[in-house]
């Protein structure tokens, strides 16, 4: 029947709600090209450390030997959906249309959609829009007065997605790391131990950290991460004069260092040098003070480069709990202990910051390498001058991702 | 899994999520871009460069309005960008009846006809038209997007209203003398 139409409404009718399924390699490039950047509603930080808090918790409490990635699958339980879940989407979306989704070997095959503004027009011709083949072109269905877009390979199917590989997206990972820690200080090279020492030179000594990391992968480029370690580092300060005292020792029942660390007088070498004669029967030798942490950092991993070699750079800060402190003296060949430093205090910080390469070895393991600096802060309560203390280290260890 | 949830699931880089997203909006998102375009290549380029930008964006989606609104804005945004990245030219204001009627047989109009007769259209006036017509936005929206006169608006609709008349008119009597 012929009527006289308004262009706009013929337009309307025939295209407003037209489908065409787009070819098939878009998907791919699309998929390629996903860079989720940051939600507005994001999981707030307290939570985010309260959940590493509860991990940290968990593994200290039950153990490495507990920790197995089948125990841990809950979290990924969400990834999977069922075709009654997906069916209902496309129900509550679309009130105009007819949905119908096919399942399988449990995946979602095909969407075909009625257009219903084509019911009263079932002759589509099937010309080409264009002179190479336009495989998203619509086609009549004669035997129905209704339309369906066809093409349904074009979709990203299983081959495109496949689910099983997507369900085991790995977000978490442990490893055990070591590394050797190089220990010095930033400004003047003066001696936490005494201000009379303030002119003698120090030296850092080399120790080992090792323990025990989770990380947690936020999204495609950051991961939070955490663990505890054990750090040891030592400080020596060298050319200082020390005379041994005569030491009262009483033969039984000793309880405590046999010679009394206060009986021994312990001076500044370079001090003593205007008056080459303070100490007559004095050793020349150093004081070693060593202390030990346990370390629990909090950082953020940012990844530039992805693939089986990755590049990463990690910021973020320790919390460290003195768990030991010893002050040594070390003269001619012989250690004493003499007592443990009362400047320096039980909880301190630092500010971490390196990089990490990552290589991935097998499916879920992979090796990471990270030299990293940590800045103290809050160190020494007193008699420290501007000593500022870093140190060095180079962590190395073995991921597993679960 | 309801759709708020598809979405946060794909705000969390979720792929499966996302391949389902793409599979229930992807033929009305192409779809979109076949009529603003002038060939299927540049429709693809537009369809795969708005929908990365959705996934991309997904999790400033608010959860208020539609979802489906949001990807056609960044979708017509998408295209419009391109359009403007082009530098056409303005056209001429005209002066042309608003009404254009068409004397039709709707069953000999074929779907791949008109989609055909508006990818043909000058850009100018299949933006218009397709703003205005299929996608419901004023002439003062459009008159925005374009950085044009509202007037120009106007009168490039006219303009595409009347060209696809003569077309639509052209091709029935060739199909009919065929």
């Amino acid at each position: 029947m012929r009527e006289e139409k308004n262009i706009d409404r013929l337009f309307q009718e025939k295209l407003k709600d037209l489908e065409v399924f787009p070819p098939k390699k878009s998907w791919d490039i699309i998929e390629k090209r996903i860079v989720v950047s940051p939600a507005k509603r994001r999981i707030p930080f307290w939570v985010r450390i309260t959940s590493i808090a509860a991990m940290l918790l968990a593994f200290i409490t039950l153990g490495n030997r507990y920790i197995a990635p089948n125990n841990l699958g809950g979290f990924q339980q969400f990834i999977f959906k069922t075709k009654d879940s997906i069916k209902g989407i496309v129900q509550n979306e679309n009130t105009k249309k007819e949905t119908s989704i096919t399942d399988t070997n449990n995946e979602v095959t095909e969407l075909k959609t009625k257009v219903i503004s084509l019911n009263a027009h079932p002759q589509i011709s099937e010309t080409t829009l264009e002179e190479d083949s336009f495989s998203e072109k619509v086609s009549q269905e004669n035997t129905k007065s209704s339309f369906y877009l066809k093409d349904g390979q074009n979709l990203p199917l299983k081959k495109e997605v496949p689910a099983p590989e997507i369900a085991k997206e790995k977000r978490w990972s442990i490893a055990y790391n070591v590394a050797p820690i190089y220990f010095s200080s930033f400004g003047s090279s003066t001696s936490p131990v005494d201000n009379q020492f303030e002119n003698n030179s120090t030296s850092g000594k080399s120790n080992f950290s090792h323990g025990i990391k989770i990380a947690f992968k936020l999204n495609n480029k950051f991961s939070v991460q955490s663990g505890v370690n054990l750090v040891d580092v030592g400080y020596t300060t060298n050319n200082i004069h020390l005379t041994p005292g005569v030491a009262i020792v009483s033969l039984a029942d000793i309880s405590e260092a046999p010679i009394n660390s206060s009986k021994i007088p312990v001076a500044s070498l370079e001090k003593s040098l205007s008056k080459p004669n303070a100490f007559p029967n004095s050793n020349t030798g150093s004081i070693d003070q060593v202390f030990g942490y346990v370390e629990i950092p909090l950082e953020i991993k940012y990844q530039i480069t992805e693939g089986k070699l990755g590049l990463n750079i990690v910021g973020g800060f320790s919390t460290l709990f003195l768990n030991k402190n010893e002050l040594l003296i070390e003269a001619d060949g012989f250690t004493t202990n003499i007592g443990e430093a009362s400047n320096l205090k039980d909880i301190n910080f630092s500010g971490n910051i390196g990089v990490d390469v990552d290589y991935l070895i097998h499916k879920n393991l992979y090796i990471n390498v990270s030299p990293m600096l940590k800045v103290q802060t809050n160190t020494f309560s007193k008699s420290t001058g501007d000593f500022q203390p870093y140190y060095l280290g180079i962590y190395t260890g073995l991921n597993f991702k679960f | 899994m309801s759709l708020n949830k598809l979405i946060k699931q794909c705000a969390l880089n979720d792929k499966k999520a996302q391949a389902t997203v793409y599979q229930l909006y992807g033929g009305k998102l192409f779809a979109l871009c076949l009529k603003y375009s002038n060939n299927k290549q540049e429709a693809q380029d537009s369809f795969q460069d708005g929908f990365i930008i959705i996934f991309n964006k997904i999790g400033q989606f608010n959860f208020k309005g539609s979802f489906e609104g949001w990807m056609k804005r960044i979708m017509v945004n998408t295209v419009l960008q391109k359009y403007r990245k082009k530098n056409v030219l303005n056209i001429v204001t005209e002066d042309i009846p608003d009404e254009i009627i068409v004397d039709v047989d709707e069953e000999e109009v074929s779907l791949d006809m008109l989609l055909k007769l508006i990818q043909e259209l000058p850009e100018r006036y299949r933006m218009v038209f397709n703003l205005y017509v299929l996608d419901g936005y004023t002439h003062k929206e459009i008159s925005s997007f374009l950085n044009i006169a509202e007037g120009t608006s106007k009168s490039n609709l006219s303009r595409a209203r009347f060209i696809l008349k003569e077309k639509v008119e052209s091709v029935l009597s060739d199909q009919i003398s065929g």
